[in-house]
């Protein structure tokens, strides 16, 4: 009972220090000093060389060097006309389809999160163009910026995916085969997204101008063109790795010297776009990296604590079978998702819920996808939803406005994690094969 | 006191540089070993590594220009919620530096004292590159050096009444 009061003691200590708005890093530095002084009376001395190890394990693990790598391509991106390219590569397509020029929206943040490891970067880049062009042509504001809300988060399951190198570091698990279990998931979801915005334009009209616009066999040729740079990525970062001739840092690298080839063969190279990507992506890194060594200190603390076991017996003595457990953390995760950042939450429960998980026989390639979408999910509900201060940056709507465009996009999500609960092999069956 | 905020300006951006350029090695690096196994079945049996030095390094020793660009990311419903002008606002921004400092505080304090003693023990890695352990180390102990001084001075600025706590809630997420 008393290893029960302590468990909640922790989640006590982790409530107040987020609550009262402190830096999450030092929210989870703070906790684990509270938990192993306080309800441990570790002396100091002991207490500095826990957090000194830990916090040096985690941040030298090299596996953690894609993510500046993989950042970096999308932050370069982001600064040269790859969203304009993509925008007229993909109009002449998708105007082959009902729901036309929103599908961009879609495909766009598919393709683009195949070169860029964020879900902001996606998000950003997509719709610094699309998000002007749609409101030109007259489509129905809400569908477009709930598309792409929706869309944008696919940068975390279409590798590369910082998310997945972080999950597979956490969890001790091939990037590798998250990478390949994130392929089908990810165009599962963006298949459920581009089906919903058929089913609406054929139930009422939602397109404008994009109605009237012909494309000529040229227009057709010239867009692959324009998609040229982007494929041309993907095929240099996905190839390397699933041929198993690159691990994914080494991917990772190949990128970021590529992206910069490709930029200065676009005649769009500057030394203040290269510094700007170069600092945008090392302070990005710099956030992620020290709440993960932050986490890996608080996890210890909670080690020592026995936490994970207190809360697996909880759980064990609520007899809920494996398709309860996940429902509960699934559902957990949902609200988590609406007043926390996605990498935080994945830090702070994984020590707890991955043996629960692994306990009840799920498989742990597997639970990296299933975690994966429930954060995709807290990326576009409100009150903290990243995706959803990102649109609010490009359109000066109210959140609110574009959090209700996003619902059915939430829906259609939560609809793919049980597809993939019902049937694991859609996530696992890419692995077997590539491993 | 505006020679702080200066100097600590200074400080994070030299922090800021040196990040950078351990972020351009370690890419070299990993290219290197993917050219010498690819082209010539060889390896500098190093990289794996120097490289996790490199992604330790550069995290710390960017965290006060990180801090003081709002990268950092923080919970702020609560902080949002209240006046930024008001008496809450101010001593709640305070007690969140404080935290900072002592914490970052202790972090500094182990690191550094590891570093001294590594160093004077002349300890290196079990490896083949046999990296003295206190070098490594000894960036992480700079970059939070950095970032006590970031703090110490936004804590400053917060006490004079000269930051502004009205950002934006995309900014305190780090998203401009």
């Amino acid at each position: 009972m008393w290893e029960i009061v302590l468990a909640f003691a922790v989640f006590g200590f982790l409530a107040f220090y987020l609550g009262i708005g402190t830096w999450i890093f030092v929210a989870l530095l703070m906790v684990a000093l509270t938990s192993l002084t306080l309800l441990l009376d570790f002396p100091l001395a002991r207490v500095g060389s826990i957090m000194k190890g830990t916090m040096w394990r985690t941040a030298s693990t090299w596996e953690l060097a894609a993510i500046p790598m993989f950042i970096f391509m999308g932050e370069i991106m982001f600064r040269t006309d790859v969203s304009d390219r993509l925008f007229r590569g993909l109009s002449p397509w998708t105007s082959l389809i009902p729901g036309k020029l929103l599908h961009c929206n879609v495909v766009g943040c598919t393709l683009f999160a195949a070169v860029s490891g964020s879900s902001t970067a996606t998000t950003a880049t997509v719709g610094k163009i699309t998000m002007a062009e749609l409101k030109r042509r007259g489509y129905d504001s809400r569908i477009a910026t709930g598309s792409l809300a929706g869309a944008g988060s696919l940068g975390l399951m279409i590798p590369p995916s910082i998310s997945m190198i972080i999950y597979g570091v956490l969890a001790e698990q091939s990037i590798t085969g998250l990478f390949a279990a994130g392929i089908l998931p990810g165009l599962l979801i963006s298949g459920l997204y581009s089906g919903y915005i058929i089913f609406r334009a054929w139930g009422s009209p939602i397109t404008g101008e994009g109605e009237d616009v012909r494309y000529s066999l040229l227009d057709f040729a010239k867009s692959l063109l324009d998609l040229a740079p982007i494929l041309a990525l993907m095929f240099i970062i996905l190839g390397g790795i699933y041929s198993g001739v690159t691990t994914p840092s080494e991917a990772a690298a190949l990128g970021f010297a590529a992206s910069v080839v490709l930029v200065i063969l676009l005649g769009q190279f500057s030394w203040a776009v290269f510094v700007e990507a170069l600092t945008g992506a090392t302070r990005i890194t710099c956030m992620v990296v020290t709440i993960l060594v932050a986490a890996g200190f608080m996890s210890s603390s909670m080690a020592y604590l026995h936490v994970p076991q207190e809360v697996a017996k909880l759980l064990a003595a609520m007899e809920l079978g494996p398709v309860g457990i996940v429902i509960l953390i699934g559902a957990f995760y949902i609200v988590l998702g609406m007043f926390l950042d996605g990498l935080s939450i994945m830090v702070m429960t994984l020590p707890i819920t991955l043996p629960i998980v692994l306990a009840a026989g799920w498989d742990p390639i597997w639970f990296g996808i299933f975690l994966i979408i429930m954060i995709e999910l807290g990326l576009i509900t409100p009150p903290i939803g990243f995706n959803l201060f990102v649109l609010q940056g490009i359109t000066g709507k109210p959140i609110g406005e574009i959090a209700r465009g996003a619902i059915p996009f939430f829906f259609l999500m939560l609809l793919a994690a049980i597809i993939i609960t019902m049937f694991p092999q859609i996530a696992l069956w890419l692995p077997d094969v590539i491993l | 006191m505006t020679w702080i905020h200066r100097l600590s300006t200074f400080i994070n951006h030299l922090g800021m540089l040196a990040a950078v350029l351990i972020l351009l090695v370690m890419t070299g690096l990993i290219l290197t070993e993917v050219v010498l196994r690819t082209f010539f079945a060889a390896s500098t049996h190093m990289a794996d590594e120097l490289v996790g030095y490199g992604i330790g390094a550069m995290s710390f020793l960017a965290l006060g220009q990180s801090l003081e660009k709002g990268t950092l990311i923080r919970m702020n419903l609560l902080l949002a919620s209240l006046d930024s002008k008001g008496r809450e606002r101010w001593f709640l921004e305070i007690i969140c530096i404080c935290f900072g400092i002592f914490s970052c505080g202790m972090a500094f304090w182990f690191f550094t004292r590891n570093v001294l003693r590594n160093y004077e023990r002349g300890y290196v890695s079990e490896t083949v590159a046999q990296v003295p352990l206190w070098l490594p180390e000894s960036f992480v102990s700079i970059g939070l050096g950095i970032l006590l001084l970031q703090f110490l001075s936004y804590l400053l600025k917060v006490l004079m009444r000269e930051a502004d706590l009205s950002s934006k809630k995309a900014a305190e997420l780090g998203l401009e």
